[in-house]
């Protein structure tokens, strides 16, 4: 018996590895990401490029370690009545990095211009939807742990992003209501983009939601 | 005193492991589900299994008192401990085992050791009882299935207050399968033990006595409740056979079947009543608590459609049928040549 | 045991019957803050966000509350995570209505005549599933025996505001009334944004039609 659980506490232990391993991997996304739009909006595309390559380079890391995550679980069975559960956390976890990746990508495709009055609330929007991925991220790694402590991480996830949220209003009233952009175009495209950065907290306030819901469910004793 | 204690503790042991393992049949799925406290439940399951023994125990203890009348405490002792290592044996061989059965087959290896015969009648009722558990668990269910169905399909009531309601039921059902438990299978604890028993009268005041029987009944069951208390929660928090995956609706319905069985087949009063008015009795045997719920769990398998019936846990009872008295019984033969003849105790007398 | 025999559950009754009434009530006011914007009267517009702002941060506190009371009571604890899932789920509908009538008075896009029933027709029609679907999870919670012809009418409203949506998006694109590809685009945009209303509330009523499945016996 004793035997046997030493056996499955070193599965657990390899799947709590490959778990921190895609955390610190989504820690570098969001830093990068952070960066690129910062740069972005300072005009220094060749950072800006780099920190785009960060993120596409991270975002593949992170889908393989996912890999190893998902077949630690299946292949030896651990925790057998919330596998479908941690799956689909991660699985929107990593929805988080693919959009963070997407934004990138995209500013370096379509380079919208954005107006110098509302640069200052963009830099602020970046910094509170890293806030909401780095919640995030504590959350997760209290999934095997010591589950209690997701609820504290989640509200602050949520209340990073409602103050994201509240940047993202300041912006759009700006873009639409100020005289310094007069096409519609291109109005919509500032805050198009504004609405897609605040779309990586949005997706974070998700898996923060479905990390309590987990909590919830799984509310007996750790097998650590 | 501590000889006569000795020669108690296989029976005592018996009934610590079958309070640690059927009392998570009981209560295992409340629990499990968070809908009553481990505590909660180990203090009411302990209460009511102590109550069923001492108040309707004599029944199925009378039965197997019968099957085999071991007057020596050494033989009472080695057959109890006989089919205690069987149980041990096939629980770690993965084959789904009855205390009763063992026991069952440990004095009738005791009657061929003895060279006393076996009276065929008890024991064709005692089999036929074994056979009939399962079977008669899962019509229970059956029944009780259509019924809560029913109710429910047809019934207005908030969700919570439905909860409410479920958790009230899963106590009492839980009360009253515990109170089953300790009255049916009282017998495979102390029932080698009746002829032999060490306890004399005890006079209490000028008009109490308390039997040697019934302190027997008495330790009998309250190791059952230690075994409840010490050791149940970690068989109902291990991942496994049945009953802890069910909803606590499909949890109440097996408990109550299976329950139902136990009581059936135990009860004086219901077979005094049955006898008084001219209908067919079920003999007063005991049971096996785990082969009952596995048959009620068949019976909601059938009555949802039929095609969740693990009919490879079936096969393995049936296998369990055989194997079990067989084992226990040559075990019990062997013990009671070593007792006799390496330990000079007297198993015969 | 306590909480078995002492009725802590209507204390959680009360608090899901008062989170409800916020989320109905910003629906409606959803409804008419939006008729408003389409007419032009974008100050009484902002009035009924502000009003539905304040809605959901009471709704929140409901929902905390909730949350604890199914905790501290033990109630339904089978039950208590696809509970909190679908009261969570309505929460989410109506801060997406919130936010569309914001983008609304922000933007304050311009709506041909021609269009203005339209837009107000899949409003309603988006507005209607979400009210039959929060009348969905009251009977999830009192009569689950009543809950699939709520569901079913959810999908019925969802499947009219899809109707709505492509019938808007060809006036959009093909009638010649908007000029500018831009505009053609905000107003494109809007009316996805109305719809995706109908979609989340259908989500919610399939997610809420397997949670009564797993409650049956």
């Amino acid at each position: 018996m004793i035997f046997f659980r030493s056996k499955i506490f070193n599965k657990k232990m390899t799947l709590a590895q490959e778990v921190e391993a895609y955390l610190n991997c989504l820690t570098e996304i969001c830093g990068a990401f952070n960066l690129g739009v910062k740069n972005y909006l300072e005009g220094d595309l060749e950072t800006f490029s780099k920190c785009a390559k960060t993120t596409s380079q991270g975002e593949k890391k992170a889908d393989e370690i996912l890999k190893n995550i998902k077949y630690h679980l299946y292949a030896n069975s651990l925790y057998p009545d919330y596998q479908k559960d941690i799956t689909l956390i991660f699985n929107q976890m990593d929805d988080v990095a693919d959009i963070s990746n997407q934004v990138l990508i995209q500013l370096s495709l379509e380079t919208p211009y954005i107006p110098i009055q509302v640069k200052p609330l963009f830099s602020e929007l970046v910094d509170y939807t890293c806030k909401t991925t780095g919640e995030l991220v504590n959350a997760a790694r209290h999934l095997f742990i010591n589950r209690v402590m997701i609820e504290d991480h989640a509200n602050k996830v949520h209340f990073y992003e409602n103050e994201a949220n509240k940047i993202l209003e300041r912006i759009l009233t700006s873009v639409h209501q100020g005289d310094y952009l007069t096409e519609l175009a291109y109005k919509r495209h500032v805050a198009l983009f504004a609405m897609k950065i605040l779309s990586v907290s949005e997706q974070a306030v998700k898996v923060a939601k479905r990390l309590v819901f987990y909590m919830i469910k799984s509310d007996t004793e750790s097998y650590y | 005193m501590l000889a006569k204690l000795f020669y108690l503790s296989s029976g005592l042991f018996m009934g610590w492991s079958l309070g640690a393992n059927d009392a998570a049949n009981i209560f295992g799925t409340a629990v499990g589900t968070k809908m009553v406290r481990f505590t909660t439940a180990a203090i009411i399951s302990s209460v009511f299994i102590l109550l069923g023994a001492l108040y309707s125990g004599g029944g199925t203890t009378g039965t197997l008192g019968s099957l085999g009348v071991i007057r020596a405490l050494p033989g009472a002792f080695t057959v109890s401990l006989a089919a205690a290592l069987t149980i041990m044996w096939m629980t770690k061989a993965g084959l789904p085992v009855s205390t009763s059965q063992a026991i069952v087959g440990a004095i009738l290896g005791w009657n061929f050791f003895a060279d006393f015969s076996t009276d065929l009648s008890i024991l064709y009722r005692i089999v036929g009882a074994w056979l009939f558990t399962p079977i008669l668990a899962a019509l229970f269910s059956i029944g009780l299935y259509f019924l809560f169905r029913h109710i429910l399909e047809n019934i207005k009531i908030h969700l919570f207050n439905l909860d409410r309601l479920i958790k009230l039921s899963l106590i009492l059902a839980g009360a009253f399968g515990s109170y089953s438990l300790g009255m049916n299978n009282i017998a495979n604890v102390i029932g080698v033990f009746t002829t032999a028993s060490p306890f004399v009268n005890i006079q209490v005041g000028d008009y109490f006595v308390i039997s040697g029987m019934q302190q027997l009944l008495f330790i009998g069951a309250a190791s059952i409740a230690v075994g409840v208390i010490t050791f149940s929660k970690n068989v109902m928090m291990t991942i496994g056979s049945g009953i802890y995956r069910l909803s606590p609706v499909t949890a109440l319905i097996v408990v109550l079947s299976s329950s139902l069985v136990l009581f059936l087949f135990a009860s004086e009063s219901l077979q005094a009543g049955l006898i008084a008015l001219g209908l067919p009795t079920l003999p007063l045997v005991p049971v096996s608590q785990s082969q009952g719920v596995v048959g009620a769990i068949a019976g909601i398998g059938i009555a949802k459609g039929g095609g969740n019936v693990n009919t490879r846990l079936l096969g393995k009872i049936v296998v369990g049928w055989l194997l079990t008295p067989i084992s226990a019984g040559v075990l019990s033969f062997i013990s009671l040549f070593i007792m006799q003849n390496v330990f000079m105790q007297n198993v015969v007398f | 045991m306590k909480n078995i025999i002492q009725n802590k559950s209507k204390d959680l009754q009360n608090e899901i019957d008062s989170y409800l009434k916020c989320i109905t009530e910003s629906s409606l006011l959803f409804f008419e803050g939006a008729k408003e914007a389409y007419r032009g009267d974008y100050d009484d517009a902002e009035i009924r966000y502000r009003d539905i702002a304040e809605l959901e941060r009471k709704a929140d506190d409901h929902l905390k509350n909730i949350q604890y009371k199914l905790y501290a009571y033990n109630i339904a604890p089978d039950s208590r995570a696809d509970i909190f899932e679908l009261l969570d789920g309505l929460d989410d509908i109506v801060d997406r209505a919130k936010k569309n009538i914001f983008q609304i008075c922000v933007e304050k896009p311009v709506i041909p005549d021609s269009m203005k029933d339209d837009f107000i027709a899949i409003t309603a029609a988006s507005v209607d599933a979400v009210d039959i679907l929060i009348q969905g999870v009251r009977s999830f919670f009192e009569d689950v025996n009543t809950l699939e012809g709520y569901i079913k009418n959810v999908y019925l409203y969802e499947k009219k505001a899809d109707a709505l949506e492509e019938k808007i998006k060809r006036s959009i694109f093909q009638s010649g009334v908007v000029d500018e590809l831009a505009r053609k685009f905000q107003l494109r945009y809007y009316v996805e944004k109305m719809a995706m209303l109908s979609d989340l509330a259908e989500d919610l009523a399939k997610k809420m039609l397997m949670y009564k499945i797993k409650r049956i016996i």
